[in-house]
């Protein structure tokens, strides 16, 4: 088999655009590690960025099928990262998209619906998240992007501009839009959010 | 910095992207200004925050089924195929292309209608629901081809019967013959995640029967 040699290394070792490389030789081996490494983040961004989430583990899927299918189209100058997190977004967009545009006649029950209890003072950290995820949601869409690329995944300013495919100084605004915009509809919960987070250190984002 | 300066610089403050001095700036500005200061806490606390959101994950099975799926596709040679909104048309929608469809495949090739066999989807053909053993890299294989549809091929490991489930093999002429082409994918149990893909050439199938699996690589 001609990939043999190949196998003596460990693929965990191997950066992602040398697994690429192999992929384009047809590895599944690599292609496999490839998912490994990003499918978390990739379900965190695709889960909270669709309105669905029981569409999001389709959406992940198509996402690496997609990778494999153009993965000879894949530029080697780029960053793997930056070119699967586009091909997640444009999925996830036309998703959401053609859920607005049958939202009317559909039936059944989304995610926004139920109310959320109001946080327990004795134990904000858990009982406060349900409320961030739900100001989350309601966010505009390109903001909920910046956001969740931003904040929950905790990807560079650059990297974000390259994947939305817009000036870094946009991916700027829109992230302060956002975040100011969260902080306004947590407001009426503001004497949580004073003891959310004490005693957690500096999250270092999803990996 | 004004109170409306201080609100448009707070993210670019909390990543530290202010220079030196307009950073100065926004902190004399919050230690004077209660209500600043007060969105200023509730905002960083919220970010923080976000950062930790329970970690969602996919079924544990995920790669072996994104495995699986890439496999299949690259067996049944439709990897070409894109993901579009399509597949979710109403049933009305597809009946009606698929009517378009065949109203033009008809008026393009009229002699389809009399059942005459010029095109390669009419050619040859064998006898269906066939099981064959074929030799492959030194391993044996045994294929099945479903009833009535000569297209469609099941693959199995014939010594520990794994099977490579169902493909379509590309089938194409060259010098008059018919052959067909399938990628096989080769497992490699002992290192567990990897995985290579031979393509193999059969030939020729024209002739009544499956046994003629001479391998061409």
């Amino acid at each position: 088999m001609g990939t043999k040699d190949k196998k003596t290394v460990g693929l965990s070792q191997v950066s992602d655009r040398e697994l690429m490389s192999y992929v384009r030789e047809g590895n599944l081996g690599a292609f496999n590690e490839l998912a490994e490494r990003y499918k978390v983040r990739l379900y965190n961004f695709i889960y909270r960025v669709l309105p669905e989430r029981e569409e999001a583990e389709d959406i992940l899927q198509e996402t690496f099928l997609r990778a494999y299918r153009e993965r000879n189209r894949f530029d080697q100058r780029f960053c793997f990262s930056t070119w699967i997190y586009t091909i997640a977004l444009n999925l996830a967009r036309s998703e959401y998209r053609r859920r607005k545009r049958w939202k009317m006649v559909r039936l059944g029950t989304s995610r926004n619906e139920g109310e959320l209890e109001l946080p327990d003072p004795k134990n904000h950290q858990e009982s406060f998240m349900p409320f961030i995820e739900k100001a989350i949601e309601t966010l505009p869409p390109e903001y909920r992007e910046a956001f969740i690329l931003r904040d929950i995944n905790r990807l560079p300013y650059e990297e974000i501009a390259q994947i939305l495919s817009v000036p870094v100084g946009t991916v700027k605004s829109r992230i302060n839009r956002a975040r100011l915009l969260m902080r306004q509809r947590l407001e009426p919960l503001k004497e949580s959010i004073y003891e959310l987070s004490k005693g957690l250190p500096e999250s270092i984002g999803i990996s | 910095m004004n109170c409306r300066k201080v609100y448009r610089n707070l993210s670019a403050y909390h990543d530290k992207l202010l220079s030196g001095e307009k950073a100065r700036q926004l902190e004399r500005h919050l230690r004077e200004c209660p209500e600043c200061m007060q969105k200023w806490r509730e905002f960083s606390e919220i970010v923080k925050a976000a950062g930790y959101l329970e970690v969602q994950k996919p079924s544990s099975n995920f790669n072996q089924r994104l495995l699986e799926k890439v496999t299949s596709l690259t067996l049944s040679g439709h990897e070409g195929y894109e993901y579009s909104d399509s597949k979710r048309w109403p049933t009305y929608a597809l009946v009606l292309a698929g009517m378009a469809v065949a109203f033009v495949v008809f008026l393009t090739f009229p002699h389809l209608k009399k059942g005459e066999s010029h095109s390669l989807a009419q050619a040859p053909n064998q006898t269906p629901t066939l099981y064959d053993e074929l030799e492959l890299d030194g391993r044996t294989f045994t294929y099945q081809v479903s009833e009535g549809n000569d297209s469609s091929w099941r693959l199995f490991e014939s010594d520990n019967a794994d099977d490579f489930g169902t493909f379509n093999p590309e089938i194409f002429r060259r010098e008059a013959k018919i052959y067909r082409r399938y990628v096989l994918p080769v497992v490699d149990i002992e290192a567990g995640n990897s995985y290579a893909e031979q393509s193999y050439l059969l030939t020729p199938v024209a002739s009544a029967g499956m046994q003629s699996t001479d391998v061409v690589f």
